[in-house]
């Protein structure tokens, strides 16, 4: 699960003005009409920790199960280090691809 | 679990009729039994050809091919298949046919049906088989060449696409661009070659590398190797979780394709385990042990945060020497919070609370006042002292909080300290003067206290706020009508006729009523003018919702200006005793009580008595037309006005219509004690307890805030515990607290109580049985007789429920005389 902080791609210690203008960017990035889903989860975040108060209130009584899998997955983010396949392992991958239910 | 038996086909056809062997083989069809369904058909046909049964016996190849398939037993799938195209001499599914063999590896098969098929082939199919036969080739199927012809284009396009395969594990751009040109536009390598132009361009442009492997449809057999590549892009939560569960040598495929670095390799390498078998304990110790690479600060947040899940990993946050004191209160808090167990998180934030107050940060005295009414939530009604204790301290830290004031001001006057109550309403009238929410406990409270002038003071401000609010409306109408009534008890009607023609120019909209005109009959009988007071009083009656609230209304203010009711009432209309008001007029009474009495009005309770008998019998008549939350809302509202009888009436009627309704049962008991949680009955707090856990099951709030909020009030009149201040820190060590008490042995009779225990059990598993079960149960397993039916249909409701209470206590092994003092009846039947 992203934290308001993270869906907003903001530091922890962002204030309201700040905040304020992380969210109108995303929101035009993610119009409501284009991506309804996406635009609810900016808006929620940006309703949990819109002011000083409420960003208090969510460090302090925020118990949302942290995810892992969330963790880990931002620590992948690619450096670019793409390497070529050997042909045995390409064509092994391939052959598993080709029986059923893979 | 038993196997199911399966029918065996038995050849024995010189005893029985084909008719009967007909009948058999198509049961076997009908019920799914392929294989005995096959044998009968097989038999049928060598006593006789019939095309019918040939027919038949083709379906069922077919079919029974199918099902085998699904065992992923291919190759005997391809062979039923078979042997279906030679009954039938048609080849319908043949796209599965060769599918099966492909798995199967039978590429020979393939080959030869291609051959003898090839031009009765459907185009779609010709070329889903040579693509098919393609990928295979290059996964390495290298027999496939010799089973086709060399025109035939699998072979004939294989050498670029093998070559293109080649340029590209070796980065020969150049050589790869070339074979893939050689690849034509309908080659059976079409797919193969979209799948290695989106590996290249995954170097310089992802997105188009996704978008191209996209593209490859579901009907190709590279999909799988298209979807497989797509999880290269580990950074997605969900392509992570699917990365997780392939084969290794998939995986070392993945991430060389995912441009990781070797620390962010050997990071996933380590977390393979906690992915595929999570625990919060091994995704804390990787965490911690690999916080470099996560980061140290969102390391600690994950390590706070799963502490709440997993407290004993504090250690382990522990030893990296971050964990303050303060935080270790509040996660062992949001343990608790966490786990439902909200009072038991209370002693640590009283903790977290203590800890602040030593600190004295000016900085930190928002955060105080943040615990202090986070904590007041969690504090139960049994301690109203310590929640508004807690909220009184949170107003002087942070004097901002309107809800706090409202909760405040609500609890001080339900403890009856009015003059606090009116203290903390005006320092939040300072704090937000233009609050709609603190205008209006103004008007209330001043209402209250007949300061008219005041009110309409408050009201005239709410109106310029909020110009169509009705309760400024309202207040103000009232106000003006308050005036009006001191003035006609002074015998100064001038004046009052001009407050109630102020009163009539407000516009009430849909909650226009006739309470003007009322009062000015009512004036005019005062001053005597006997004819003007029957007009007025019969036009303010029209005006109301019905005669039930004009009579009503009627009555109240006869009371209100202190008029002889009988004279007042002999020349106004009578209220017929025939009236029945609709669904609208009863909820529009209920509102107006509740409006009376809002503003403290002390004649409400004696006003309805005058009107009650033909309340109840409109509701008798018109309960069927109530929604559910019409229902609930009506209960509400009596419950407010303390209208017990009457709620005890709306709920029983209620309960009935609706049974699986927990809110009407807990209104029923609630009425039956008349409000108090001392007065319910040791038998209702079991009745509470099953549906407040019926409510929890179906996720009713509503009902749960209600319930438990009475079992809170029972607790608290019964044990009275001393406030959270005095002696949180002992309760520690306390055992894991039991939510019913009265259960327990230091309450009632310990025989008693496990008595009913044992008998609610039966009762329950009893409410859940089926019609047959339930007779079951009646009659000890065995079927009833017709006269014991007979028995039963004739004495009715009655002797059904003494019949089952019998068997119950038979089953529960309890003598009715150990339960005597228990009315035994309305604890089994009284959940029904």
């Amino acid at each position: 699960m992203l934290t308001p902080f993270e869906i907003l791609e903001l530091s922890e210690t962002a204030n309201d003005e700040a905040i304020k203008k992380a969210y109108l960017k995303k929101v035009r990035q993610y119009p409501p009409e284009q991506a309804p889903d996406k635009f609810q989860q900016i808006r929620d975040a940006y309703e949990l920790i819109k002011t000083e108060r409420l960003r208090i209130s969510y460090q302090l009584f925020n118990h949302e199960k942290p995810d892992f899998l969330q963790l880990l997955a931002q620590t992948l983010k690619s450096n670019g280090a793409i390497k070529r396949v050997d042909e045995t392992l390409f064509t092994k991958t391939l052959a598993e691809s080709l029986k059923p239910h893979s | 679990m038993a196997k199911k038996r399966k029918p065996k086909y038995k050849k024995n056809t010189s005893q029985k009729p084909l008719i009967e062997l007909e009948q058999e083989a198509e049961r076997f069809f009908e019920n799914n039994h392929y294989k005995e369904a096959i044998a009968a058909y097989k038999n049928l046909l060598k006593i006789e050809k019939r095309e019918n049964w040939q027919q038949q016996l083709a379906q069922t190849y077919l079919l029974r091919a199918q099902a085998i398939a699904e065992k992923e037993l291919y190759q005997e799938a391809a062979v039923l298949w078979e042997n279906y195209a030679q009954q039938s001499n048609e080849q319908q599914h043949a796209e599965q046919y060769l599918t099966w063999l492909s798995y199967a590896k039978q590429y020979s098969k393939i080959a030869d049906f291609l051959k003898k098929n090839n031009d009765k082939l459907d185009k779609a199919l010709l070329q889903h088989l040579y693509s098919l036969l393609g990928a295979v080739l290059l996964a390495g199927e290298e027999k496939i060449i010799t089973l086709l012809t060399d025109e035939n284009p699998v072979i004939a396009h294989y050498p670029f696409a093998k070559a293109a395969l080649q340029a590209y594990c070796q980065n020969n751009t150049q050589a790869l661009e070339n074979n893939l040109k050689q690849i034509p536009f309908r080659s059976p390598y079409k797919d193969f070659r979209t799948i290695l132009k989106a590996l290249v361009s995954l170097e310089s442009d992802r997105d188009a590398t996704m978008q191209s492997l996209d593209k490859i449809p579901n009907s190709s057999p590279y999909y799988s190797f298209s979807h497989l590549c797509q999880l290269q892009e580990l950074s997605d939560t969900e392509k992570l979780a699917n990365y997780a569960k392939l084969d290794k040598s998939q995986q070392i495929f993945i991430q060389k394709l995912s441009g990781l670095d070797n620390t962010q390799i050997n990071l996933l390498k380590n977390c393979q385990r906690v992915l595929t078998q999570y625990s919060d304990k091994q995704a804390l110790e990787i965490v911690m042990k690999n916080s470099k690479l996560f980061g140290e600060h969102k390391s600690q947040q994950f390590g706070q945060a799963i502490l709440a899940y997993y407290p004993a990993g504090k250690r382990l946050l522990q030893s990296k020497g971050s964990l303050s004191e303060f935080d270790r209160e509040r996660l062992k808090a949001l343990a608790f919070e966490k786990e439902e167990k909200g009072a038991e998180a209370v002693p640590h934030w009283l903790e977290c609370i203590e800890i602040l107050k030593r600190r004295d940060l000016p900085e930190e005295a928002l955060k105080t006042a943040l615990i202090m009414r986070h904590t007041a939530e969690y504090i139960g009604s049994y301690d109203i002292d310590s929640i508004i204790d807690l909220l009184r301290d949170s107003l002087t830290l942070d004097p901002v909080d309107k809800d706090s004031y409202v909760k405040l001001v609500s609890l001080l006057k339900h403890e009856n300290h009015d003059k606090d109550a009116a203290l903390w309403l005006t320092k939040a009238l300072e704090k937000f003067p233009d609050d709609v929410d603190i205008l209006t406990m103004n008007i209330i409270e001043t209402m209250r206290k007949n300061a008219f002038k005041k009110a309409a003071g408050f009201a005239k401000q709410l109106l310029k706020i909020d110009p169509i609010n009705p309760q400024a409306k309202g207040a103000l109408v009232s106000c003006h009508a308050g005036h009006a009534r001191k003035l006609i008890k002074q015998y100064r009607y001038d004046l009052a006729e001009k407050e109630l023609a102020q009163a009539e120019t407000i516009d009430m909209g849909k909650y226009r009523n006739g309470l003007v005109q009322i009062l000015q009959g009512l004036s005019a009988f005062k001053a005597g003018d006997k004819k003007s007071c029957k007009s007025l009083v019969e036009q303010g009656i029209s005006r109301e919702k019905g005669d039930l609230c004009g009579h009503f209304r009627l009555n109240i203010e006869i009371l209100n200006l202190d008029l002889p009711a009988s004279t007042v009432l002999r020349l106004c209309p009578k209220l017929n005793k025939s009236y029945r008001a609709d669904v609208n007029e009863i909820i529009e009474l209920v509102r107006v009580m509740g409006i009376y009495s809002q503003w403290n009005n002390p004649f409400v309770e004696k006003a309805f008595s005058k009107v009650k008998a033909i309340f109840k019998q409109s509701f008798t008549q018109a309960q069927q037309k109530f929604s559910v939350d019409e229902l609930q809302s009506l209960c509400e509202s009596l419950d407010e006005l303390k209208q017990f009888e009457m709620l005890r009436f709306i709920s029983k009627a209620a309960q009935e219509l609706h049974v699986d309704n927990t809110l009407f049962d807990y209104y029923q008991i609630y009425s039956k004690a008349n409000g108090e949680a001392s007065k319910v009955a040791n038998i209702d707090m079991y009745r509470l307890k099953t549906a407040l856990n019926k409510a929890k099951q179906v996720g009713d709030n509503r009902s749960c805030n209600k319930i438990s909020q009475l079992l809170e009030e029972y607790e608290r009149v019964h044990y009275s515990p001393t406030s959270w201040f005095d002696n949180y820190n002992e309760d520690e060590d306390e055992d894991e607290d039991d939510f019913f008490p009265f259960f327990g042995n230091d309450y009632g009779n310990p025989d008693t109580d496990i008595n009913i225990e044992k008998l609610m059990t039966i009762v329950e598993e009893v409410s859940q049985m089926g019609d047959e079960d339930m007779f079951g149960f009646l009659f000890d397993g065995k079927m009833p007789t017709p006269q014991q039916v007979l028995n039963l249909q004739r004495g009715g409701e009655k002797t059904f429920n003494a019949l089952l209470m019998k068997k119950i206590l038979e089953k529960a092994g309890i003598d009715k005389d150990d339960l005597a003092d228990l009315d035994i009846e309305s604890l089994i039947f009284g959940n029904r």
